[in-house]
């Protein structure tokens, strides 16, 4: 079973998204902690796509898809947006005070500890990204 | 989307709903106001938050640099909620009298 979206690189437009991904899971008895980790992983992901892959003020379409199945959900997020690989992206240093923390990189850090696997490549112009997450 | 109680010498923020990306731009300048003008512990409350993202993390953040050292704490996370700050290695703000 999957879900597949295009929308629009608007904040307003990924609540809308994720209402649709929070109903679609839920139909499929997906738990409530995969359902979850599901909503950061695009939260984080598409917001960093909205917020730094475009440079003009022009609309774009981004396309998600999500999949179940064989107790995993796959997710596959594509814009055409500046090229960024998520895997290249420093490591986040999280074991220094909290008052010594540079405010930046969590969200890609939150990504890379909720996936099983990631995957990333540049094609046909867009950034195309994979992640698998496991159910329950 | 939070309000604001004063209790045993402190500020508490109470949030509500879904802590998302654009809830919390929407929020940003005046949370950064009342921590900003707190002095006093600050404690932000989750009671009534579902979901939190990294967005909210900054918050906690710059609440804990702008209130110094132990004068910050997370408080009522629900159990999906702190398993993100502990992922961020954050839990040592999340309140230990739940």
């Amino acid at each position: 079973m999957n879900l597949k979206i295009n929308f629009r690189n608007e904040l307003a437009e990924l609540q809308k998204v994720s209402g649709q991904v929070e109903g679609f899971l839920g139909r499929n008895g997906i738990p409530q902690d995969s359902i979850y980790s599901v909503q950061l992983v695009l939260e984080e992901m598409i917001s960093n796509v909205m917020k730094y892959a475009f440079n003009d003020s022009c609309s774009h379409d981004i396309f998600l898809e999500i999949s179940v199945e064989n107790k995993k959900l796959g997710i596959i997020v594509e814009d055409d947006g500046i090229e960024f690989n998520p895997l290249s992206a420093p490591e986040k240093k999280t074991d220094a005070p909290i008052h010594e923390r540079e405010i930046g990189g969590l969200g890609i850090h939150l990504v890379k500890n909720m996936v099983q696997d990631m995957s990333y490549c540049r094609r046909d112009g867009k950034n195309h990204l994979e992640m698998v997450i496991g159910i329950g | 989307m939070f309000k604001t109680e004063q209790k045993d010498g402190k500020l508490i923020l109470c949030f509500e709903g879904r802590m998302d990306t654009a809830a919390c731009a929407g929020i940003e300048k005046e949370v950064d106001g009342q921590v900003g003008k707190a002095g006093q512990p600050v404690v932000f409350d989750l009671r009534n938050v579902d979901f939190v993202s990294s967005a909210f993390l900054r918050f906690c953040i710059s609440a804990a640099k702008k209130t110094g050292a132990g004068k910050f704490q997370v408080a009522n996370a629900a159990p999906q909620i702190k398993k993100v700050f502990k992922i961020a290695g954050m839990d040592q703000l999340l309140s230990v009298q739940e």
